[in-house]
This record gives C-alpha cells, structure tokens and sequence, in this order.
C-alpha cells in the first residue's frame, strides 16, 4: 500500500522524525508540569494545509465535541504538514524537527492524527517524536493504513471505503451509464478492487494527472451514458495546488455527465451525491476517543465499538440539474439544498393571503346575500303593502296615521271617502273631529288621551255625521308607536263603515227578543188553566171572605176585630191576586230588555209561587233551597223565562212517574265566589247520554208537540247575560239543568 | 136548624180556609178546618152529624182520594167538593162517587150555605134510616127460620091456607106462626109488617097459587 503512493511514504517518514523530537520533549514537558494541575493538551496534527474544507470542519467538530462532552478544560494545539504542497522528506524532516522542539516546553497528553499523511508521519517517528502519547487517528483511507503500528497507544477508525458503494449508487441513479470518468490524484481513489467487478458493464475513462483547463475541455465533451467519479484532487499537471473542493468548483461547471464523490465537502460544489462519511462526524468520533483517553481509559479501550457509517447524500440542486428521479435513490438517502417550495417558504403568507382571501369571499357572498334579501324583502314588502291595501279595500277599511307631532293625518283614498274628506285636503286632528257626531266628540277625545297615555292598541265605534246630513257609525282599531326615546310619535289605525253591522245587530236583537217574547207567551199560554186557578184561589177566598162579613154585619152580631181581620184577609188576598195578574202581564208583554240587581233566589221563588197550580196539576211536589247573597244584574223577565222553561221541562219529563215520585228541586247558590249557579233537578227517567249533545240547539226535540226552542232560546237569554247553561252530570234517576250567571257582589 | 152539625173544610189555601170559616159560622154553623186531607185523616173518627167541604186540588192526597179514603171506613159524611177547576170530567166522576155538591170556586155564600144545609139534612136522613133499619133487623133476628118464612109469604099477601099448603104444615100452625111473628116483629097489622119489610128490604116470597 505504502510502496503505491509516494506522498505518503514521505509523509510517513517526516511522521517518523516529528514524533521522536515531540517525544523526547513530552518527558521533560511532564516534569516541569507536576508543579500543578494543567488543562490537557490536545495536539491535532493535519495531513494537509489549514484551509482545507475538510480540516476545517473536523477541526471544528472536535473542539465542539471537547467543549460540550468534556468537562474537563483543553488546551488546543493544531499543526499542518501540508504535505501535498511540501512533501519532500527533508521537509519532513523539517517538520519533526519543528514539532519536536516547539512541544518540549508544552508536551501533549493526547495525539489527534488527521489524514493518513499525518498518521504516517507520527508512526515513523514515534520513537523520536511524542513517544508513548497516547494517538488517535482519522480520515485514514484503507490504502493508507501504516502496515503495523509502533505501539497500542495508537488508535483510530479506519476510513470506510465508499468508493464501491459511491458508484453503485450512481449507477443505480443512472442504469443507462456506460462510461465512468475518473477524476483526481493519482488512481483518483480508486482500487483495482474496485473497477473488476463493473468492468463489463461499463467502460472506465481516467482523466487523472490533468490540468484544470484540459479537464475542463474533456468533460465537457463526454459523451451521452457517462457519469464523473471524482476521487480528490490537491495539485494539477501543471504543479498548481489547490483544494479538492476549489479543484472541484473550477471543472465541475463545465461537465456535460453528473460527478459523483465520497466527501461531504464536495456536496454544494458540484457533485451529485455518493456514500458519504461526512467530516463532522469523523472528528466528533475522535474527539470522543481522544476524551476518554484523557478520562484515564486506555485507548484501546477508549476506540472499542467505535465506528462511523456512510450515508448516501444528495445535492438537490445537482438532481434537478441532471434531471434524476428522486425515486431511484437509495434508502435512507439525505438530500440537501433542497430548495423549499413556494409553499414551503412562504407557507404562512399564503395561509394568510388565502384566509383573507376566503374571509374577503366569504363577506361578499355574504353582502350579496344580504343584497338579494333585502330586495326580497323589498318585493315581499310591496307584494304585502298591496295585499294589505287590497285587502283593505276589499273589506272597505281605511287606513290612516296620525302623526302626533304635527296633528295631521295620513289616509288612504278609501278612508277619505269613509270619513267624507275631500280629495286633496290636508286632514287635521281638528277637520275630523269636526266630522265627528257631536255626542261622541268628547268620547273620542277622551280615548285619544288614554291610547297616547298608556300605549298599547285598542278599539273605539264613534258617529260620524257625514255632510250630507246622514250618520255612519265606525268602527277604528289604533294603535300606538313610540320613537326611541319612548315618546309617542304616530297613531296608526284601520276604520271601517260598521252602520251595516250595528243595523243587523240591532235587528238581530230585535228578532232574538220576539223569539224569546213568542217562548213566553207559549210557555205561559200552557199553563194558563194554572194560571186562572192561581188568580182564582184569591178571588174566591176574597168573596167568602166579604159575603162572610156582610153577614155577620146583617146579623149584628159583629166582632169588630173579626171584621178588621176578615178586611186584612181580604187586602192581602187581592194582592196576591194582583201580583198574578201583573206576573202574567210581565211574561206576555213585549219590553224592551231591562237589566237590574236581582236576587236569583227570589225570583226562583216567586217563580215556585206563580207554578203553584201547575205543579198541584201534575201532582209535582217542588223544592226551593237557596243561599243568601245570590245576586245578579239581569233582566228578570228573561232569567223567570229560563227557570219557567226548565221547570216545565220537569214536569213534563216526570209525567210517567207515579205522583209521590214526581219532584223538582231549585236551588240558588254561589259559585267559586264568581257566579251565581241556579240548578233545576228533577227525578225523572234522565236524558239519554247520545242526546245531550244537541240539547241545546234550535229546532231538536223529543216530545211529540215540543218545537224544540225551549233549551235554545235558554241558552240564548243566558248568553246574552254573560252566563252559560248546561246539563250537570247526575246519577240516574235525575236530570239537573244549572245555568250560572255572574255574580254581582254585595255594594 | 144549625142543630149540633159539624162542617169540616179540608183546602190547602190558608185564606181559602180562614174565608170559609168566616162564611159557615156567620151562618151559625159550628165548622172546623184543616190545611190537607192528612191533618183531617189524622182526627178521631167524627160520629156526629156534618159535612165535608173538600178542595179538589191540593197536594199529595188530593179531594178525591180523601173521598176514597173515608169511603173504604164506611163514612156516611156528606161531601161537597170546591173546585177552581172546573173541569166536567172530575165533576162527575165526583157525583157518581155520592158527592152531595160540585161547587166551582168563586162560590156565592148563598150557594155554598145552601148546600151545605142540604148535605146536613141528609146526613141526618140517612143517619136516621139507618136507626130504624138496626131496629128491624133486631127484631127479625128473633124469628126462627119457620117464621121467617112464614113471614115472607105473609108479606105476599098469602091466606093461612095457601101457606099451609106450601109449606106442607097444618093450618092451625101456620096461625100459632103468624101471631109469633105479629109479636115478635112488634105490629099489629099486616101493612104495618108490610112496611117494615119493605124498609128492611126483605123481598116478599112468590108463593105457588097453583099449588
């Protein structure tokens, strides 16, 4: 190995020399050092010149690595053969001589050796230069290797060779290759071992020993199907050194094939990528064996298990140049320089631009939205305005405002010709009251008050005298609108003509009242025989009465008291015949409603008095019970009407009953504190369940002769007070009818 | 006349009732009133001689089923019913029943007075007739069977002979019988025998002239 590379044997040998001078000074730098503690010292020697990317990067990694691994302080010593500039061996020679008296004074606990030139350099010299300090060493090619170390001090991690792994990896990128050009020093780093077994698939251009220019000029006409393999190169044909990386920059430009190569320093400048052990990581290795040395392992122990390994890298911008699919590398492989992507730089700009963007979108759709709404709305508003106005029309109401401010009105056509405006006039508050009929000025006035007071809607029917002398009676619902600030601001009502309406309802009043006039003349013309008998029973007894006094004056034998009895009889008598008549009278006579504080138990009694006869007819026994306080107002015509009704029902639904059966109970009481309930029980065969749904409609009856308007009009004149009537759930054998009126309490 | 007759009034109406009190004594009748045919039912039996002035209509038991009531007790007590209620068919249905009087209320004193004066009298009549009939019915009880057949065909207008032959016995004995029944029966000609009979009811027997 040694035998095929000149600069390394001579580097060996100024190795050699440099190591016996630095070690015959390490014995006396030990003694003048025991006065004390020291920080270690750690020289690193170098193969090549300072400025050699690779020595740059290793260096930094190992004094990184001892700053942050070790806690023990170092004194740092670094020192350059430059051998591939100098090689001679008197330089070496030099060299040793250099080191030798320079590290007597300050003698190093720990040898780092970078490169195999330096470890040569070491080895040969040992036994003169640092001998017995302890080495390690690194970036060590196989081929490099010394055949045999002097010492077990010496220890390191040889190089891994990534030539072959290099140009699998290329032409696992490239499988059309068919010619690799090899670029470098000497062989270009590569060994025979290397080429035999790619031999017959591709064929092996070397275009070592070149000078920059006729480098650049043969690649550059490489053919189709060729890749660059570059090994290192420190000098050209034509003695100009330089550093395999600035070598690199000046001819990779001109390629026409992707260079590939095994240094990281290489990656950034040219070559495509390769298996590549990177430097920081070969100096952090020794650095971490160089510690453990210094901790007071052996080194043999101290670079037991150590071991760094390859990794295919990429240079991105290299695979985009020669248009490689990314796909074809190999597992695990790094690639860098990536460029970010668009996305990938300006990830969050553009998150932020399309977020406005959207929310932008977003707002707009959401206007337009509101805009086609509105106009909706718009047309829904017309559409609804002319229904409104339709309607309105249709239904002959006018609508208006008054705007309280200004005492003005706002109304449509079909209010003017309601309230008989004329067509352009201004209305004011004044003009329609004007039009108003004189009895109810003061109503309208008083109720424009409230509503503009407390607020809230509500109604009023007034008299308006149109100019034509005739009156209309009108109906207006108003109601009333506040500004903001709670301040009644406009009246807004609907008006209709209801003269029609309070004509049908005074006629229908009127109707009703002959329906329920015909009910009573009937009900009492069936029980007039009754009636005479009634009226009779006083009459007579008055006639006895008198002829009985007449005879006891012809006889002369008068009891003055007797008389004055018989004279009292005679009064009460012809009262209670008159109270009769002037009942009957009531019941037949056609009178206007007449409403009135009435207690409902008496009238259930006086109406027991006035049945008396019947009752006695039909052998029907007749029961009042009532509580006190069971007043009402209400027509007492009407409500003597409904019990008449309901009692005559009774004794007719009891005629199959044998007589001592035959009972009616009245009763008169309070209701809930509410309403005054008057109930009609009596103890005949009750009403079947399927019937008591239409007891109370007009024309439906069971009885043979019945007109079946009795319950009706009943339930018509209990109505029309306010009250209700029904059939009470009974147990058999009973039929009660209660029908309840409001209660007017006590003054 | 007023003798010691009693008039009842049974009407539910207290001024009618208070009225014909007033009426009946002005007229020196000795009356007693009662408000419904339960409260009249409820005193003692009367015995003496009077009348009932009865109202038709009244509740519960009413004018008619007082009449009824007092009929099943076999009491001979006059009544004139009142009515306001003049209906034919209670009226007579009332007189078929032995009502002395239907009077229709009003009802003039004179009217009423009259007749209650004549039911009074015939209360009295009938209760007279029914004396004489417990005397005879007496004294018939004292015949044996033989007179009273004997006197049977006497009251016929038989001769002595033609009742001898009917009966099958001697002359002579029929003679012993009809002087018995002469004095048993208490009279002393055979017209007087005739009559009481003839109050008594007992029918004459058709004798066999053929015989």
């Amino acid at each position: 190995m040694r035998a095929k590379s000149m600069p390394c044997l001579r580097r060996s040998t100024l190795g050699l020399i440099a190591g016996m001078v630095l070690c015959a000074l390490g014995a006396c730098a030990g003694e003048t050092s025991a006065s004390g503690p020291r920080q270690a010292r750690v020289l690193v020697l170098y193969s090549n010149e300072r400025l050699l990317p690779a020595n740059i990067v290793v260096d930094e990694a190992i004094r990184s690595t001892f700053r942050s691994e070790l806690e023990r302080p170092v004194e740092f010593y670094t020192e350059f053969l430059d051998v591939d500039r100098f090689p001679s061996v008197i330089q070496q020679e030099r060299a040793r001589e250099f080191l030798g008296g320079k590290y007597r004074e300050r003698p190093p606990d720990v040898i780092i050796a970078g490169g195999g030139a330096a470890l040569g350099f070491l080895t040969t010299h040992r036994t003169t230069l640092f001998p017995r300090v302890p080495m390690v060493h690194c970036g060590v090619e196989p081929n490099e290797m010394p055949e045999s170390m002097p010492d077990d001090l010496i220890v390191g991690i040889p190089q891994a060779v990534n030539v072959a792994e290099t140009l699998q990896i290329a032409l696992r990128l490239q499988p059309e290759t068919r010619q690799v050009a090899i670029v470098g020093d000497g062989s270009g780093g590569l060994s025979p071992a290397d080429v035999a077994p790619l031999a017959s698939q591709v064929e092996f251009l070397w275009l070592t020993n070149r000078s920059i220019a006729q480098l650049r000029d043969e690649l550059s006409r490489l053919p189709d199907h060729s890749i660059v393999f570059y090994g290192a190169m420190f000098r050209d044909n034509a003695g100009n050194a330089f550093t395999p990386q600035v070598a690199l920059d000046q001819f990779a430009p001109a390629s026409r094939a992707p260079i590939y190569g095994y240094y990281d320093t290489y990656l950034g400048h040219g070559i495509v990528g390769g298996s590549i052990i990177t430097f920081s990581t070969i100096g952090r290795t020794a650095a971490q064996i160089a510690g453990r040395i210094l901790e007071g392992q052996t080194p043999q122990d101290a670079a037991r298990g150590a071991i760094h390994t390859a990794t295919p890298m990429f240079d991105w911008t290299q695979l985009r140049r020669w248009n490689l699919s990314e796909s074809r590398l190999p597992p695990g492989a790094e690639i860098l320089f990536r460029e970010p992507t668009l996305w990938e730089q300006y990830k969050w700009q553009m998150i932020g631009v399309l977020l406005v963007t959207l929310i932008e979108t977003a707002l707009i759709i959401l206007l337009v939205i509101n805009l086609l709404r509105r106009r909706q709305a718009q047309r829904l508003l017309r559409e609804s305005e002319y229904r409104l106005r339709l309607a309105a029309e249709a239904a002959g109401a006018g609508l208006w405002s008054l705007d309280l401010a200004t005492n003005v009105f706002w109304v449509t056509d079909q209010a003017r010709r309601l309230f008989a405006f004329s067509e352009n006039e201004t209305v004011t508050l004044e003009r329609f009251l004007a039009g108003v009929h004189r009895e109810d000025r003061e109503l309208i006035r008083q109720r424009l008050k409230e509503i503009t007071e407390s607020g809230g809607s509500s109604s009023v029917q007034f008299r308006i005298v149109r100019p034509d002398g005739t009156t209309a009676w009108i109906a207006s619902r108003r109601s009333l609108q506040c500004d903001s600030s709670g301040k009644p601001r406009l009246l807004t009502g609907v008006s209709t003509d209801i003269t029609e309406q309070q004509r049908n309802a005074e006629e229908l009043q009127r109707l009703r009242a002959e329906a329920w006039h015909a009910d009573r003349v009937a009900r009492t013309g069936a029980i007039t025989s009754s009636l005479a008998h009634e009226l009779n029973q006083p009459l007579a007894a008055t006639l006895s009465a008198a002829q009985a006094g007449l005879r006891f004056m012809a006889a002369g034998t008068f009891d003055t008291n007797e008389i004055r009895e018989i004279l009292e009889s005679i009064v009460q008598d012809t009262k209670r015949a008159g109270s009769v008549v002037s009942g009957l009278r009531a019941m037949l006579r056609r009178q206007p409603s007449q409403r009135e504080r009435l207690d409902l138990a008496s009238v259930a009694r006086g109406m027991a008095d006035l049945l008396h006869s019947e009752l006695l007819t039909h052998h029907v026994h007749l029961a009042v019970q009532c509580t006190r306080d069971c007043h009402v107002v209400a027509d007492k015509t009407q409500i003597q009407q409904v019990i008449l009704n309901l009692v005559m029902n009774a004794i007719e639904a009891m005629q199959q009953l044998p007589h001592n059966a035959r009972r009616i109970e009245i009763a008169a009481t309070r209701d809930h504190h509410q309403t005054v309930r008057v109930s009609v029980s009596d103890t005949g065969p009750g009403i079947p369940q399927e019937q008591t749904s239409k007891l109370f409609d007009a024309f439906w009856t069971t009885k043979p002769q019945g007109l079946g308007i009795g319950l009706a009009i009943c339930r018509s004149i209990i109505e029309s007070h306010g009250g209700r009537i029904w059939l009470a759930r009974g147990q058999p054998g009973a039929t009660t009818f209660c029908f309840s009126l409001p209660l007017d309490p006590a003054p | 006349m007023k003798t010691d007759a009693t008039i009842f009034v049974v009407d539910d109406d207290a001024s009618m009732r208070k009225s014909l009190l007033w009426l009946l004594r002005s007229a020196g009748w000795h009356a007693e009133a009662y408000a419904s045919a339960e409260e009249f039912l409820a005193r003692p039996p009367f015995i003496g001689t009077g009348c009932l002035v009865l109202d038709v209509r009244m509740p519960h038991l009413t004018g008619p089923d007082l009449r009824d009531r007092l009929a099943a007790c076999q009491s001979s007590l006059p009544i004139i019913f009142l009515t306001g209620h003049g209906d034919v068919p209670t009226g007579v249905d009332a007189m078929k029943k032995g009502a002395v009087d239907f009077l229709l209320k009003p009802v003039d004193d004179q009217v009423l007075l009259q007749a209650v004066q004549r039911a009074v009298e015939q209360h009295q009549r009938a209760q007279g007739h029914a004396r004489e009939m417990g005397i005879i019915r007496e004294r018939l009880a004292r015949l044996s069977a033989r007179e009273r057949e004997v006197l049977e065909y006497v009251i016929a207008g038989c001769l002595n002979k033609q009742i001898a032959d009917a009966l099958g016995i001697a002359q002579k004995t029929i003679k012993i019988h009809r002087g018995r029944v002469m004095e048993k029966m208490e009279v002393s000609s055979v017209a007087g025998l005739v009559h009481l009979c003839e109050t008594a009811g007992i029918a004459p027997r058709r004798q066999d002239l053929t015989h």
